[in-house]
């Protein structure tokens, strides 16, 4: 995995944008989205999470091509929502949080639902 | 990491710790020639042994199969969207259907099983139904639930879903007895 995400040429030189910060713009702009509950991160950010590093790159991957980068999102939604609605709202997000901020095409946004949380229909269900 | 790998490694890295006990042993010529001797002595014409050889035999094919086999890939639902695609876990799809099957009170224990065919979505379900009710009447409110939600839910067709009640919630039995 190389670290830089894209290369911006500029008359002054270039500017690289790391992986990571991509990561972090995307799966902080999905997390806002309603209806995502959580990252689904693997086994490295659960321990990065246990060991009190707030992790906003959390099951997200940034795969960069020369001006273009691929993103993919593991996320868990929240019980009750319209699955694809959610995941197109992630995509636009996404897409135009990463493209505004750094400059780079976003080619693809990828969204894996990996889980169903249903924190918030528990509580509901007790104040019925 | 599952606990069969766990115990695999662990008697590989105990396998490993005598190899390298033996074999540093013998470079720094440490007197234990006799001890050696005497063990394969030990070992030396008796059959039960070839049981023990068997059974480092399999967990070396073991070892060894595991190693070449490739991962399933995690199983998902994929949908083609304009800015990438969507895929929708079949772990999440199962959390689904046992929360939206529950919403249907006579039933207990819900399993759930799901599979990709062409036609869409095939669904299996098992599960416990509450005595004194009538099963064909839960079950098909049952395949209502369940289609209708995770169709709602994921905008994928679901094709069949198949259940079966495989007996009756038995705590109530006991107490009608």
């Amino acid at each position: 995995m190389s670290l830089q995400a894209g290369d911006i040429p500029t008359e002054l030189g270039n500017i690289k944008i790391a992986e990571e910060v991509v990561a972090i713009i995307a799966g902080l702009a999905a997390a806002e989205i309603e209806g995502v509950t959580g990252m689904s991160g693997g086994i490295a950010g659960g321990i990065a999470e246990m060991l009190g590093r707030k992790s906003f790159s959390k099951g997200v991957k940034v795969e960069a091509g020369e001006s273009q980068v691929v993103i993919d999102i593991s996320i868990i939604v929240k019980y009750g929502v319209r699955i694809p609605d959610v995941a197109w709202k992630i995509q636009e997000k996404c897409k135009q949080a990463v493209e505004s901020m750094t400059g780079l095409e976003v080619k693809k946004v990828n969204v894996n639902v990996q889980g169903v949380s249903f924190d918030n229909v528990k509580t509901e269900a007790a104040e019925e | 990491m599952r606990i069969q790998e766990r115990l695999s490694l662990i008697l590989l890295a105990l396998i490993f710790t005598a190899c390298a006990a033996v074999l540093g042993g013998a470079a720094l010529s440490l007197p234990f020639q006799e001890a050696l001797r005497t063990s394969i002595g030990t070992v030396y014409g008796r059959l039960e042994f070839t049981l023990l050889a068997v059974l480092l035999l399999a967990v070396a094919v073991y070892f060894l199969l595991s190693a070449i086999r490739v991962s399933e890939p995690v199983q998902s639902i994929t949908q083609i969207a304009a800015l990438g695609e969507i895929r929708i876990s079949f772990k999440a799809v199962e959390s689904l259907v046992t929360r939206a099957a529950y919403k249907v009170r006579d039933i207990r224990d819900i399993k759930v099983r799901i599979r990709q065919m062409e036609h869409g979505l095939v669904i299996f379900l098992q599960a416990l139904a509450m005595p004194d009710r009538n099963i064909p009447q839960v079950t098909a409110e049952l395949q209502e639930v369940v289609k209708e939600y995770v169709e709602n839910a994921t905008s994928s067709r679901v094709a069949e879903v198949r259940v079966l009640i495989d007996n009756i919630a038995g705590d109530v039995v006991k107490v009608n007895r």
